[in-house]
Parts: C-alpha cells; structure tokens; sequence
C-alpha cells in the first residue's frame, strides 16, 4: 500500500472518529418540543415508580402534540454528580420532579422563580395548605408548587403500650403531651432482660432488651426546632453561627440524656447490631414508640408483622409548643433549560388535582391540595384500618414551615454533613461531652460561614 | 508529465502501520486520561463548582489543603493508618499462604483454587458480604468470638472498632499477592536448595537466606501495588458507611479515608478545584512513597542476575 493509501485510510478512520464523537441528541425545529424530567432529588427511581411514572409520560406524550415528555432517572446517591455533569454537559433536563427542599436548597441559584408564571397564569394557590406554599417560598423567589409533605408523627406500638399498662399518647395537638412525658411514658416501656423498666432501681441498663423510644428518624436539624430554636443554627444574615447555644445544645443533650442518662433509646451502636437489616427499629417490635416523617410508609407493612400500631402527635418541647418536622416534593425548574416555559405547562399538568393524588400515591406524600386530604386519608384507612390517619393531616398546620429542617445555609452540605457527624460524635458513644461536641461543631460551622462569605462578597 | 512519488520504506509503512492500528488506544489514551489529568491539575487552581467556568485561580486550594483543613489531614492520618497495618498484614499473609500452598500438601490445586477466589469477587459485593460478617448480633465474626467467651464489638457503628474491621476485612483479598508470590516461589531453582541441604542449612536458614532473597523482587512488586491500592481505598468504605448514622466516612468521621474525603469534595461540595487539587496531592504522595521504596530496594532487594554480573 502507497503513502497515499495509507493517508485516506488514517483520514477515513478520523472522520468517522468525529462523526461519532459529534452526534448529540436535537430538536426538530418544528417539531413538539421535548421536555426532560429529572427524577432523583428524592422518591421517584425505585423499579415500580419508574415504571408508574413511564406510563404516566405515555399517556402525556399520546394525548399532546407540541409538547413530549421523558424521565430521566438517577438514584439518590448519584443525583448531585449525575444533574451537575448534565448541567455542565449543557444537557440540562427542563424540570426536577419530585424534588425536596433539600434538593432545592443543594442547587438553590440553579432553579427559576416560578411567581412571575403564577402570577401570570393567575393560578389559584389558594387550594394549597398554607404552610406547604410557605415551604417553598425563599428570599422571595418561589421555586415550585407544593405536591405532597411529609409531615411526621409518633408512630407507637399499642401491644407494648398494653403490656406495660401505659396511656398511649395523644392523637389531638395538645401542648401537655411534652417531651418530659414522653420519657416518662418511654421509661416505663423499657425494659431489662429480667423485666425490669428504666424507671426502676434494680434496672439494668447493659441488658435492655426493649426500648420505650426510637429516637427522632429525621436529621439533627429537625431537633433543635423543638427546643425553641432555629432549626438553621446561624443568625438571620447567615454569618455568624449558633450551634452551641438554644435548641442545638438543648436537642443534642437530649439525645445524649435519651440514650446515656434515660437508657430509652438505642444507641446507634446497638441500631447497627439489634436492628440490622431494618430501616427503622419500631420495625423490630422492640422498639414502643418513634417520631418520623410520613414518608416512613413504605414500611407500615413491617409496622404491622411487628404488631398493632397507630399514630399520635408529635410531643411538644419545653415551651409547650409542638414542632412536626416536615419534607416535602415540589418541581423546579433548571435555569439551564432550553424551555422553562414548556417545562411551566408540564409542571402544572403534573399538578392537577387527580394527577397529583396519583403522583403521590407513587410517591408516598400526602397531597397538598386541600380536597385531596380526605381521599388520602381514606385510601390509607382501606389498608390500615385500626390507625388515626388524620393525625397525618393536622400534623400539617404544626409544621416547620419556613426555616424548614432542610433549608437553605451557606455551603449548604457541608454544614448538614458536620451537623450529622456532631449528632453521630453523640449516638456512637464516640464523646459524651455534649458541650465540647456542639463547641467543635460551632468552630467547623463558623469555619464554613466565613468560608462561604468570603467566596460571596 | 506524472510525477512519481517515491515509495516508502518498509521500516516506515511498518512503522505507520504500526501507528494506525494502536492509534485507537492512544487516542483514549490522550483523551481520556491525559486530558482530563492536565485538566484536573489545571481546575485544582481554581474554584471549580462544575456548573459554572473555573475561576478565581492561585494557589489558594493548596494553602488551604495544607493549612487550613483539618479533615484533610484527619483523613491522611486514617489512610496511613490503615496503610501501615494493612500493607504488611496483607504482605505476610499473602507470602505465607504462598509457601503453604507451594508444599506438597493434598489437594493443592482446591487449596490454591479457594484461597484465590475471594479476590476475584467484586469490591461492592465483598463489601456487602463483610457488612453481614461484621454483624454484632447475627455475624459469624462475632459468634466465633462468643465460642471463646469473648463479647465482639459493633465493628462498624462503632468508631473505635471501624478501622480495624477494614483492616480485617483486607485480607479477604491476600489470594491475589498470594497468587503472584506463588509464581515467585516455583521460579527459584530447586538446586540452591540442594546446595544449602548438602551445606547443612536447616528449614530456617533456607527461608531466611535463600528463600526470602530470592522473592524480595515480588515482595517489591507487591508492596507498591499494596500503596497504590491503599492510597486509592475508597469502594468499601461507601458501601459500608454510606447508611451509617454521620453518612458516609462514619461514625463519627472515623472512616474518613482520603478518598471517602476527596468524593465528598468533588461530588457533594461541588468542590470540583479543591477535590482536584487534593487528587493531586494524593499523586504525589503516592509517587513518592513509591520513589521511596524503589530507592530502598537498592538495601534489601536481591536481582540474581546483578549479582552475577557483579
């Protein structure tokens, strides 16, 4: 073979080299515009849910013309890497869908204010619950409309409450049913391996074999909240931090006193021995009572093999005022996207009252439209009859609106990894110094305010 | 008139050709390890949150990295640890097993066969099957120690224990050095053996002056292969602690490993510049430990053939 030769065949292989490298996806410049769904930021990416959500684009895309939509899927664990290579990519998807307020606050300057479409549109918010608006309303930009919260209650056991003769706790918000209660309720449903309660002298806390607490399911920073502090842990102007001080010291020392001083709850020690293999110890049937959000149903079965259970009301802090700690699902939309105002139309498609009651029965939220509350709840009673459902629903107005437990900070997930890692110093048993544990924890914070600042002039 | 191009060479069409047929892996090759590695250095001089253009470029990420971050050198400090445990509980284990299994024991091959196995599995499975062993109530870990009277400890939710479970759970993979030492140990030629008998060399002697000697070459290989892969321990350590209470590189930040600290910085921070400039970091670490070992084999490794050529 010639140099020539040699030289068209190199050539050759160059030009289908690029060919392949420069294949990317288009529109058709007339064509329906096609609209991306991110689903990832939170429920949405286990088999069943992308399965409902696939049919749910079939029927969109069979019954519109201008518009087309697909789902994207990503795991939880991979949803940062995976949205930040797509906006880098300029691939940006044109909705996020279902996200948190977590997921908003990771990416807070990438998501539009969705007021100005509102506004236009003159769409009537008002069939909303109030607080669930309130949730995603931040520094006056509005980042979607409310789908479903998740707002948490006491989950507890009746069959142990029965053994040991104990009132279960309320099911009407009642500023009496306070934490102190609580503990009191929770140490005489604690019991040693010769029977013994936490409340009585000969109890042995080395041999507990069941607990009258599961402790809070939620992040360290829906407790502070209880205590009559602010569940962001940092002044108004989000300079100076406050992680030593009010609810963060009180709730940290309450976990502490929970498990060390109370002996009520399992340490995370023995969450990692006792209760392998199960997402929450009430599971276990060990375990009497816990607070968590209502996204825990995907468990109610194992709830129910464990025995007979209900719901009640959050227990009210020190200041007798009650605090349910609350997620939520919305929509925003990508600042990146090509078609924010398709991506509007889908999104208030989604929304509609009898997509949104589907969308969350995929999902496991409560819907945020009024009307729809009495169908959740009666959709609930079919498949549990003997639980107080409505528990759910009032929980809602005592919600932690706005700060919500996972709203916006500077450098947002480093400030929610050490808030995490201090709660953790104090589970594990690694320090039993509550004051020097928050006292580290203000320092990093501090640390990563003045960083975040200094970045943002 | 035509004008004749003057053929090529044979030694330049091979070499052309040559060229061509390779040229698929080194356009990966520059593509995608040269490029994003001159990338990486050139982000880990920014501010680089991946959204957005880099920024802001200096030195700033190092100052910060070496003065100014204390995880930075709490997850050094981790991964030393685990190193300077682990690398020679990994080389003895896996020499050892090799001299066993080199015996004339029966069923040689079943024995070699199942102590190699284990390091071919995945690390996420590997992992996931250890998360089960490590089981304070229900593993087998723990159980066996209950036979001796000894109450184990939570391995993983348990700060204090966490380090040394990995470190445990490393030799799961010994088969792999093992297997390499084993190919070392057949290759050494039975005649110097006969020599030392016939000198009146016992077992001892014969491990000690003939054997080790002649493997210290593999014993090189296998070392820097251990610092590499210690440096660069990261699959485990997700999968186990990713569920803990204090999230990944938990409890407590006692399985912080450089690595677990890196990912967070580039996937969780979007810290993309900072993570890239402790990557770089690591390469150095690694480098040096590495120029460091190959400059101490000069004292303890032995080459027949540059004693012959002595």
């Amino acid at each position: 073979m010639d140099r020539k030769r040699l030289y068209q065949v190199f050539a050759l292989f160059m030009a289908c080299l690029m060919l392949f490298t420069a294949c990317a996806p288009k529109t058709g410049v007339n064509g329906p515009v096609d609209i991306t769904i991110f689903v990832g930021f939170g429920a949405g990416s286990d088999p069943d849910s992308m399965a409902a959500l696939n049919t749910i684009a079939e029927e969109y895309n069979a019954s519109h013309t201008d518009i087309q939509i697909e789902f994207m899927f990503s795991t939880w664990e991979e949803h940062t890497s995976k949205f930040t290579t797509l906006l880098a990519g300029n691939l940006a998807p044109d909705l996020a869908f279902p996200i948190g307020i977590q997921g908003i606050a990771e990416f807070y300057d990438e998501w539009i204010d969705v007021g100005p479409y509102i506004q236009s549109d003159n769409y009537d918010t008002s069939a909303f619950y109030g607080p669930s608006l309130q949730l995603l309303k931040f520094n006056n930009k509005t980042i979607g409309l409310p789908l479903g919260v998740y707002p948490s209650v006491t989950f507890f056991n009746e069959d142990l409450f029965d053994s040991a003769n104990v009132p279960y706790p309320t099911q009407q918000y009642d500023p009496t049913w306070t934490l102190q209660r609580m503990v009191e309720a929770a140490q005489h449903l604690t019991l040693d391996e010769n029977g013994n309660d936490a409340a009585n002298l000969n109890f042995d806390p080395t041999k507990i074999v069941q607990w009258g607490w599961g402790g809070w399911c939620g992040p360290f920073r829906t407790v502070p909240g209880k205590f009559g502090g602010n569940p962001l842990g940092m002044s108004d102007d989000f300079k100076t931090a406050n992680m030593n001080t009010d609810g963060y010291l009180e709730g940290m020392q309450f976990l502490y006193d929970s498990i060390y001083t109370w002996h009520i709850r399992p340490s995370s020690v023995d969450e990692g021995s006792t209760f392998t293999g199960m997402d929450f110890t009430f599971e276990s049937g060990k375990v009497a009572m816990f607070e968590c959000f209502s996204w825990a149903s995907y468990a109610f079965p194992n709830f129910t093999t464990a025995g007979n259970w209900n719901v009640a009301t959050v227990a009210a802090g020190p200041n007798f005022s009650a605090v349910s700690p609350v997620n939520a699902d919305t929509f925003a939309i990508p600042a990146h996207s090509q078609h924010p105002d398709q991506a509007w139309e889908v999104a208030k498609w989604l929304m509609e009252p009898p997509m949104q009651s589907r969308l969350c029965s995929i999902f496991g939220c409560i819907p945020s439209r009024k009307t729809l509350a009495g169908s959740w709840v009666d959709s609930m009673k079919s498949e549990y009859p003997n639980v107080d459902f409505q528990v759910f629903i009032d929980s809602i107005y005592w919600m932690d609106a706005s700060p919500n437990n996972e709203s916006w900070v500077p450098n947002y997930s480093k400030v929610w990894d050490a808030t995490e890692n201090a709660m953790s110093r104090i589970l594990s048993g690694e320090s039993n110094d509550v004051q020097q544990v928050m006292n580290d924890l203000q320092a990093q914070v501090q640390g990563y305010l003045d960083e975040y600042w200094a970045a943002h002039p | 008139m035509r004008k004749v191009s003057k053929p090529m060479s044979l030694r330049r069409r091979e070499s052309l050709w040559g060229y061509i047929f390779i040229s698929p892996w080194i356009i990966g090759f520059f593509l995608f390890t040269i490029g994003p590695m001159i990338a990486s250095l050139i982000f880990s001089f920014s501010d680089y949150n991946i959204i957005s253009p880099p920024t802001n470029f200096g030195l700033s990420n190092y100052i910060k990295l070496f003065l100014d971050d204390p995880d930075f050198w709490h997850s050094l400090g981790i991964t030393a640890t685990y190193a300077i445990v682990a690398i020679p509980l990994n080389l003895v284990f896996g020499f050892a097993l090799a001299f066993l299994l080199n015996q004339k024991v029966p069923a040689l091959a079943f024995w070699r066969t199942i102590f190699y196995i284990p390091s071919v599995l995945a690390g996420v499975a590997v992992a996931i099957l250890w998360g089960l062993i490590f089981n304070p109530k229900f593993g087998i870990l723990n159980w066996f120690l209950g036979l001796f009277g000894i109450s184990g400890p939570g391995w993983l939710s348990s700060p204090n224990w966490a380090v040394p479970a990995l470190i445990l759970m490393s030799l799961w993979s010994v088969g792999g050095g093992m297997i390499i030492y084993l190919a070392g140990l057949q290759g050494i030629p039975t005649t110097f053996y006969e020599a030392a008998q016939l000198d009146g060399a016992n077992g001892w002697q014969q491990f000690f002056h003939i054997t080790v000697p002649l493997m210290s070459p593999v014993i090189l290989y296998n070392l820097i292969i251990g610092i590499i892969g210690t440096f660069q321990y990261f699959t485990e350590v997700y999968v186990l602690t990713s569920g803990l209470t204090g999230g990944l590189g938990g409890p407590a930040k006692s399985t912080l490993f450089y690595n677990v600290y890196l990912y967070s910085n580039a996937f969780r921070y979007m810290n993309m510049g900072y993570a890239s400039a402790l990557a770089w970091v690591l390469f150095v670490i690694v480098l040096l430990l590495t120029l460091l070992v190959f400059r101490s084999s000069a004292a303890w490794v032995y080459y027949e053939g540059e004693i012959q050529n002595k």
